[in-house]
């Protein structure tokens, strides 16, 4: 809306005010604003001087002058000889008084001077009532601001959190997946008719109860493992898996056993020329060739 | 250009004075002057007083009220905030409206201010218009008809009822912005439409 605009919406809303009011319209009194509003102000009180223009006119009743003129204490005016004369005819009255020839000869008093006026308090009412209006409407507005601002942080961090929580869930379904399809993989493999099974036994007298079995595939490149009964390593030493082959021993990898656990191992990968699978307890843990005693093997 | 045309029952020495040259003649006490601004603006005021009181005795002494009142107080009019016609209009209006409060009437809608109204309230009586009275009525009576019911509504329960914007918007069963809304544009509308007539009271 323009300023223009706004302000006429004003004027008009001042001018209903009025109305409701009963004031004046024209009683003498302050500017109510500058020369546009002014101009508005004397249109719209126009416009509503007019309204009652659409009814019919009614004829007074008979004396009802003459009662007005009693009322003010004068004289009964002569009124025109019947027949009325047609609309916008000649005057009726046969002759006018002296006094208003001269008044009219004269200047006019309201010309002369300026009526004193009234001073009304409305323009000064309504500016207040706009200004405090307009300040609420902006605490109001800022109030508003503030809280959709805290509002919108704290969305922010419950959607930043979901999406974290969101990762952790995808990532935990990816690694449960894998772990299933592992578990499936190897369900296939231990069941298997053709698959190879070789039992891990313990050598000597250090891990008396554990034990182990390894299932190799046909195609003699994936395997899977399953220890029991292993004791954790002492003494910062640790389990290897080796594969013996003709060239000699492959490193299968570590094994971390937990408090008699069971320990399960498996991989698609497997050097070829097998003859026999060993478990060792290595000093070092980085060692190529098994050189610490034997624990579990398993034979051909 | 006067405001108004002379009407038949005026004298000769007032019947080619403006509304303005004859209230300055009331200010300077002149009872012809009042006599003929009665009977140039008494039939329509008497047509408002009654449209509001529904009352025709009532009416009648609203508008000697506001004659009286026009005696007494026609030095206060001022000629830039409205014209004569809208003065004694408004006066009459808001006068109408104070004895209806009065009478606290509740029931003000249009057909029952209308209920005490004889038959031939509205009927233009020979004589008392002016051909151009006439021809305003005409015009502001198209105008006020073109606008949306719902406009002309709430301009009419303000103007006629005296009801302020709240009280429109609770009888309505309105919000009050669309009140407003609705007034603003009907006024906006009635300005443009009758520009030809408020230049004539100007």
């Amino acid at each position: 809306m323009s300023q223009e605009s706004s302000s006429e919406d004003l004027t008009i809303l001042a001018a209903i005010a009025d109305l409701e009011r009963g004031a004046d319209p024209s009683a003498a009194g302050p500017p109510r604003g500058d020369e546009t509003t002014e101009t508005l102000a004397r249109l719209y009180t126009e416009v509503l001087g007019l309204i009652s223009f659409e009814l019919d006119p009614v004829a007074p009743s008979a004396g009802a002058r003459e009662r007005l003129l009693a009322a003010i204490g004068a004289s009964p005016v002569a009124r025109a000889p019947e027949p009325r004369p047609a609309p916008v005819s000649a005057p009726a009255m046969p002759a006018a008084p002296t006094a208003i020839t001269e008044a009219l000869r004269t200047p006019p008093r309201h010309s002369s001077g300026p009526i004193p006026r009234r001073h009304s308090r409305w323009p000064l009412a309504l500016a207040a009532t706009l200004a405090l209006a307009f300040a609420g409407a902006s605490v109001w507005l800022w109030q508003l601001q503030q809280g959709q601002s805290a509002e919108i942080a704290e969305l922010r961090q419950e959607l930043d959190a979901r999406r974290q929580l969101n990762a952790r869930m995808d990532q935990e379904v990816q690694q449960t997946r894998t772990e299933i399809e592992k578990m499936r993989s190897r369900f296939a493999l231990v069941t298997s008719p053709a698959v190879d099974v070789r039992p891990l036994r313990p050598v000597g007298d250090q891990q008396p109860n554990a034990r182990g079995m390894l299932f190799v595939a046909p195609d003699h490149q994936h395997w899977y493992l399953s220890l029991e009964g292993l004791q954790p390593a002492t003494g910062g030493g640790v389990y290897k898996l080796w594969w013996m082959t003709e060239q000699g021993a492959r490193d299968g990898g570590s094994l971390v056993a937990q408090n008699g656990e069971k320990i399960q191992m498996s991989s698609d990968e497997m050097p070829a020329g097998i003859r026999d699978v060993v478990v060792t307890l290595e000093p070092d843990p980085g060692s190529a060739q098994p050189t610490g005693p034997e624990i579990l093997r398993a034979g051909p | 250009m006067p405001e108004t045309g002379p009407i038949a029952t005026q004298s000769g020495s007032t019947a080619n004075l403006t509304d303005g040259a004859l209230l300055r003649l009331v200010a300077e006490r002149q009872p012809e002057a009042l006599a003929a601004l009665h009977d140039r603006h008494a039939p329509h005021l008497l047509a408002l007083a009654r449209r509001i009181l529904g009352v025709a005795g009532e009416a009648e002494d609203v508008v000697q009220e506001v004659f009286v009142h026009a005696w007494n107080h026609a030095q206060r009019y001022d000629p830039s905030r409205s014209s004569v016609s809208t003065w004694l209009v408004l006066i009459t209006r808001s006068r109408a409206i104070d004895r209806l409060r009065h009478r606290q009437v509740v029931d003000r809608t249009h057909e029952a201010s209308h209920r005490d109204v004889p038959p031939d309230a509205h009927e233009s009586p020979d004589g008392v218009e002016t051909v151009l009275m006439r021809e305003r009525r005409e015009r502001v009576r198209r105008e006020l008809e073109s606008l949306p019911p719902e406009q002309r509504q709430v301009l009419e329960m303000a103007f006629y009822e005296g009801l302020s914007q709240s009280e429109i918007a609770e009888r309505a069963d309105l919000p009050l912005g669309t009140v407003k809304t609705r007034t603003l544009l009907a006024m906006k509308k009635l300005r443009s439409a009758l520009r030809a007539e408020i230049r004539q009271l100007l």
